[in-house]
């Protein structure tokens, strides 16, 4: 690719435009340093506590193995920085109770008017029917609070998250 | 409708991520070694190392049988022929959508938990249609082939993707169409493409990483046994592929593998010798791939007699002797009955008109009687029978398939140069019709209305007596069956066919005790397993996914 001479504003400018996922309405996002990043995500960002990366990690929140490829930087971010707005409503926990006196916590794979599939806390696929369900709850809270990392940690999250593209 | 206790909570339901406690069940090579003491789940391809797709579920008899009750459907979104067989393992039901999606079903409701599609390279090659026939599933792991030849691992809970290698080079027209075979930690493929010139082979991946453990090629090289079975260079494009899942007999510590047609393919004056090991069936050491014994069922084939079947393995009393069979109706018109410890040959008797061959030597090798050109041969192109799944049942002692009755075609034969990645045919075929121009039949059916009529062919499900090679009784349908079987505990046997009627059968005598119109060509063998104590059965019909039970 050629050299091209641009002035700094103008070069700050394709940056912020590129880091907005393209997008000139989009917000520009920090994209840190993805070894830092891998770091903070199995270890103080406590993220792998929940999630699962190339075969490692509980099943239990969704599998970020892709994420990189399906994601912009800007839902990343807001995935960190504010979950609530952010977390598809399919992944919102929730708890059944079975006529039969089981309770089962989980995240939902699949729902219908007669029943739903969830994935529970033992990691086991379940399809339960609505008739045999005495309760069902679905949180309104999402399943993790706003990341306490600062903003550069976040952006070296971001940066290690980008570069979870499958299997290459 | 909303539930009326579906609450949204504002209290913090804190979802706990537990460090995996991981309370889901495995599916260690144990329980598949055992797989037929598990009748409750359908845990390979043809319900375990023998292949014999005998259950032992009763719950479903004779006497109750007309009171199924279609529980659920699963429809699927791809057009062409649903070849899948699914897997079943504690209450999860595996299956695969052409070309290579693969799908986790609840097999109570039929809803569907994920979805994982992998997506062919778009020049990937296949003669005779986009088909997956199934999974393989071991430990907390799903496998599948795919069309541009590579196998996946999949992680059986969330369905994301482990692993993902290459088996063949798509540019030369390999694929991989079969479910694959779990043997101990490895996973086994063979590859498609007899048609394309290919040279065919086994392989064997380790089930955690994917990394090839061993290769064994179809076509023996220079210097190996049998290579003299092909003259020049016609070994390296010789075919001989392998498409169906085969058998495995832990004592003996041997696969069992059918191999395909030779190339090209309709034109034997071609590739001089008897082109060693296409149609024959070989026995691979589980461990290193090594060739310990074949038997061949047509050399120099000229007719595509791919002996692409299910090696059906039993241990019965043969003529007085405790036995080891291997059991085999093939695609050329005859039914064998082998030896599996050594490959020898015990019977071997025509199942329909067979006509290019005038019969069997005492070593089971065929006496050719090719018919002159322009003259029809029996049994045509589509065999007597071809891929799909028979079913022994040891209680009956009978041996049951769905074959091709009075079905001939008329062969041509030309040169062929083989090119990469290009069909290498030598020739064609057509099938004899009883009117010149009238339409006939061939790989599938598509059409509601049946204007061939059975006078081009008809279905007869066949049950033979290994001990005598013949047949004991037979079941008509008016158009031909491409449907596997299945046999139960109760003595019920459930097959297809083209029609789209999903049938019980008396495995005993051959009574029809139901049937249902599903309304679409049945083209897999139908499974049966139970959860909570209930007995299930599904078929696939056209689009469509079907499973019965009793009313509970």
């Amino acid at each position: 690719m050629p050299a091209f001479s641009l002035r700094s504003e103008e070069m700050n400018g394709v940056i912020a435009f590129i880091r907005a996922g393209f997008d000139p309405e989009g917000e520009a996002v920090k994209i840190g340093d993805p070894v830092r990043g891998k770091a903070l995500f199995e270890g103080e960002g406590q993220c792998a506590d929940c999630h699962r990366v190339r075969g490692v990690g509980p099943r239990t929140a969704p599998d970020l193995s892709n994420i990189g490829a399906i994601r912009t930087p800007a839902s990343l971010q807001r995935n960190l920085l504010d979950p609530a707005t952010a977390l598809l409503p399919i992944n919102r926990p929730v708890r059944l109770v079975t006529r039969f006196e089981e309770t089962i916590v989980g995240r939902r794979l699949n729902e219908d008017t007669y029943t739903v599939q969830v994935i529970d806390s033992g990691e086991r696929l379940r399809s339960l029917k609505k008739t045999d369900l005495v309760s069902y709850e679905i949180s309104d809270e999402p399943s993790k609070q706003p990341t306490t990392m600062t903003s550069d940690e976040v952006a070296d999250v971001i940066g290690y998250l980008l570069t979870l593209r499958g299997l290459e | 409708m909303k539930l009326t206790n579906q609450i949204r909570t504002t209290s913090a339901a804190l979802f706990l991520c537990f460090a995996a406690t991981n309370a889901f069940a495995q599916a260690p090579y144990e329980r598949i070694l055992n797989a037929e003491e598990e009748p409750q789940n359908w845990l390979t391809y043809n319900g375990g190392y023998k292949s014999q797709r005998y259950s032992q579920l009763d719950q479903i008899t004779p006497e109750n049988v007309t009171d199924l009750k279609l529980q659920w459907t699963l429809q699927n979104q791809v057009f062409g022929a649903w070849q899948s067989n699914p897997i079943v393992v504690d209450g999860i039901m595996y299956v695969t959508e052409r070309p290579n999606t693969v799908m986790a079903v609840d097999a109570i409701t039929g809803r569907v938990f994920w979805k994982y599609r992998h997506v062919p390279a778009e020049n990937a090659l296949i003669c005779c249609g986009a088909n997956n026939r199934g999974v393989a599933v071991l430990d907390d792991k799903v496998f599948m082939g795919t069309l541009d030849a590579r196998l996946v691992a999949l992680d059986r809970v969330t369905g994301s993707a482990l692993w993902d290698v290459e088996v063949g080079d798509v540019d030369l027209a390999y694929s991989v169409t079969m479910a694959p075979l779990v043997v101990k930690d490895k996973v086994i493929v063979g590859v498609g493409g007899g048609e394309f010139g290919i040279r065919g082979y086994v392989a064997a991946y380790d089930a955690e990483t994917g990394e090839e453990a061993w290769k064994t090629y179809t076509i023996p090289g220079p210097g190996e046994p049998n290579h003299d079975s092909w003259q020049g260079d016609d070994w390296e494009h010789g075919g001989a592929p392998v498409w169906i899942t085969g058998s495995f007999d832990p004592e003996l510590n041997l696969t069992y593998w059918g191999v395909g047609n030779p190339g090209p393919d309709w034109n034997a004056g071609q590739r001089p010798g008897d082109n060693l090991y296409s149609d024959s069936v070989i026995a691979l050491d589980a461990d290193s791939g090594e060739l310990k014994w074949y038997f061949q069922f047509t050399p120099n084939d000229a007719y595509d007699y791919d002996s692409v079947q299910v090696p059906v393995l039993a241990d019965i009393v043969w003529r007085g002797t405790p036995s080891k069979v291997m059991m085999w109706a093939n695609r050329n018109g005859y039914f064998y009955v082998l030896d599996r410890v050594t490959g020898k040959f015990l019977e071997g008797k025509p199942y329909v008109k067979v006509n290019w061959s005038s019969g069997l030597d005492d070593n089971g090798r065929p006496i050719p009687t090719p018919q002159p050109e322009g003259m029809p041969t029996f049994p045509g192109n589509q065999g007597g029978t071809n891929w799909y799944p028979p079913s022994f049942s040891p209680r009956t002692g009978l041996f049951y398939f769905s074959a091709w009755q009075d079905y001939a075609t008329i062969y041509r034969a030309e040169e062929s140069d083989y090119e990469p990645g290009r069909a290498f045919l030598g020739g064609g075929f057509s099938v004899l019709a009883p009117a010149p121009g009238a339409p006939t039949i061939g790989i599938g059916r598509t059409n509601p209305i049946n204007n061939w009529t059975n006078e081009v062919g008809f279905a007869s499900l066949k049950a033979m007596d290994p001990q005598t090679g013949e047949e004991v009784w037979s079941y008509d349908q008016f158009d031909v069956s491409d449907s596997g079987m299945l046999t139960t505990g109760s003595d019920i046997l459930f097959t297809g066919g083209r029609e789209g009627y999903f049938h019980a059968i008396d495995a005993r005598n051959g009574d029809m005790l139901w049937n249902v119109n599903l309304g679409g060509q049945i083209v897999m063998a139908p499974v049966t397993f139970s959860v909570d104590g209930v007995q299930y059965v599904s078929v696939i019909s056209g689009h469509a996914l079907s499973t019965f039970a009793l009313p509970h």
